[in-house]
């Protein structure tokens, strides 16, 4: 897929609610940091004698919080699960105006290249946690379920690369499947910038876990068609002429997520419909 | 919403009365289970291995009822020392669940009891030459606690990751530093076809004469005994019971459960390695 004003591609990038098994219309990417890409995932789901069960479909009988949604932005895999509205679980998430927004972010020890358990109170998670807690918290239209609680838990099977960006793009595909009253999408990218021998510097966008490692990007992300940005992570140096290509680039490629979710999002929702889970 | 239950301990949904109607319908000859499965047969569940492209093996497991697990396994090359314990801690487990802080130390017992069983031959291929190994970690993370009792899934999708491990050829000398094959098609099974391969444990509810696979959580509430019983292979390598219930367990009834569960794994086994080979 290419983004609108300067043809930057987006890696191979995977939506899907609840169940990537019953996704076919992914591309995988082309290459693997580990294996070859001749080792597909497969599904396979068995059962015995299928007619003796009263099927009823498992995506229908799980309860709202138990529906996840999983995005993979290349090799960067991420599952989500939302809980909520609830009642809080612990007091000082209890408001009561509004409702509160919080998010468990949780490196599976396995993602990395190197295994590697980060623990809750890791600098980064920490900080991962409070990013998205107040950008979704913004979107949400959290008045209208005061003294309750919203519970994002993100679960990082595979890092590649703009690990933020997976996770709020999964947080909106499973808040959406929730249920949960927002105002717009909330959808994000990261872009780098990157100088051309040629001198052309046109950014890059959707960096790998390579490309984090050399150049310096940002991650932003934005609410709905409006082009207003809700999230912007700058972590190293960048040109300052540099910074407003990119943000137009970011926009750009933020718009054609949002409109990949959408489709996601409306395909379930008819399939949901046709189900007569609605 | 009440919070997530991961087992049935923390109460059941069912009335006296309802308990009780349950218990006499799966007491009968031929038994009624409440989703009018057979007393062997599985729910529904879908399974994938070789999901994640930074793992040596990897499967994800999702249950009808809500739970899913992903396992990821890991190699390192480490040093052999002297101090260690021996081969032993070459395999490591840890059992991650969603939402609760402390790792369930039960759970990741139940795996890791059942995963080193003497003389299966999986310590002999970790060993690299003479002064190194390699050292196994099995991360299984627990997505969704399913309502019933998690020790099935984590086992059937741990037994699904490890038959999709590989590693790296070795090349080089017993003597050297090791030196691996760079291509991953020549890489080698940690449990190739013929030898024995990982266990899994089976749950077997136990109501009067009958005995009942794969136990909903409103069966198991309603079961006499519980018994978790590992097969590796064709045998059976472990039982033990899990809950008290109501009254104990006859010695002809365990007879029937070893002999059964043989049988029923040897069809779990048959389906689980048709994962990935199929559609």
């Amino acid at each position: 897929m290419e983004c609108v004003t300067c043809g930057a591609t987006f890696r191979g990038l995977r939506l899907c609610h609840s169940n990537p098994t019953h996704d076919t219309s992914h591309n995988r990417p082309s290459s693997h940091l580990h294996k070859p890409s001749s080792l597909p995932s497969t599904s396979h789901s068995f059962l015995k004698k299928l007619e003796n069960v009263p099927l009823r479909n498992p995506l229908t009988r799980r309860p709202p919080h138990r529906r996840p949604s999983y995005v993979e932005h290349g090799n960067t895999k991420v599952i989500c699960s939302v809980n909520g509205p609830i009642e809080p679980r612990a007091a000082s998430a209890r408001n009561s105006e509004r409702a509160t927004v919080t998010v468990d972010v949780c490196f599976a020890a396995f993602s990395g290249t190197d295994r590697k358990k980060r623990g809750k109170s890791d600098k980064r998670v920490l900080e991962m946690q409070s990013a998205l807690s107040r950008t979704f918290a913004t979107t949400l239209l959290t008045t209208l379920h005061p003294r309750s609680e919203v519970h994002i838990s993100l679960h990082i099977l595979s890092q590649d690369g703009s690990i933020l960006a997976t996770c709020v793009n999964a947080a909106t595909l499973a808040l959406v499947d929730a249920g949960v009253p927002m105002s717009d999408y909330v959808t994000a990218c990261t872009v780098a910038s990157y100088t051309n021998p040629d001198e052309s510097g046109e950014p890059l966008l959707d960096m790998s876990s390579a490309e984090e490692m050399d150049l310096p990007g940002i991650t932003l992300a934005t609410v709905g068609r409006s082009d207003k940005i809700s999230l912007l992570q700058l972590e190293t140096k960048v040109r300052l002429e540099r910074l407003e290509g990119m943000l137009a680039v970011g926009i750009d490629g933020c718009g054609k997520i949002r409109q990949l979710l959408d489709g996601v999002i409306r395909e379930h929702g008819n399939k949901m419909a046709r189900m007569g889970a609605l | 919403m009440a919070p997530l239950q991961t087992s049935q301990q923390t109460g059941t949904p069912l009335s006296p009365a309802e308990l009780s109607y349950l218990h006499t319908s799966l007491t009968l000859t031929p038994p009624i289970r409440p989703d009018s499965r057979t007393p062997t047969q599985f729910r529904p569940l879908v399974a994938e291995s070789d999901i994640l492209p930074s793992t040596n093996g990897s499967a994800r497991m999702i249950w009808g009822d809500g739970g899913e697990c992903v396992v990821g396994v890991k190699a390192e090359v480490e040093r052999n020392s002297a101090t260690s314990v021996g081969p032993r801690d070459w395999i490591e487990i840890n059992v991650e669940v969603s939402g609760q802080r402390d790792d369930d130390a039960f759970l990741g017992m139940t795996v890791a009891e059942s995963l080193l069983v003497p003389g299966s031959g999986v310590l002999e291929r970790l060993v690299l030459g003479e002064r190194f190994h390699w050292k196994v970690f099995v991360d299984i993370l627990l997505l969704a606690p399913p309502l019933s009792h998690p020790a099935t899934l984590l086992t059937l999708t741990t037994y699904l990751a490890l038959r999709n491990t590989f590693l790296p050829k070795l090349i080089s000398e017993v003597v050297e530093d090791p030196v691996f094959d760079d291509d991953w098609d020549n890489a080698l099974p940690l449990y190739p076809v013929g030898k024995i391969p990982p266990p899994i444990t089976l749950l077997v509810v136990n109501v009067g004469e009958n005995i009942f696979f794969d136990p909903t959580r409103e069966e198991l509430s309603a079961g006499d005994v519980v018994l978790a019983v590992s097969i590796c292979g064709k045998k059976v390598v472990g039982v033990r019971t899990l809950e008290g219930g109501s009254g104990g367990v006859g010695r002809a009834v365990v007879k029937r459960v070893i002999k059964e569960s043989c049988e029923v794994a040897e069809e779990v086994f048959s389906n689980l390695n048709s994962v990935g080979e199929g559609d």
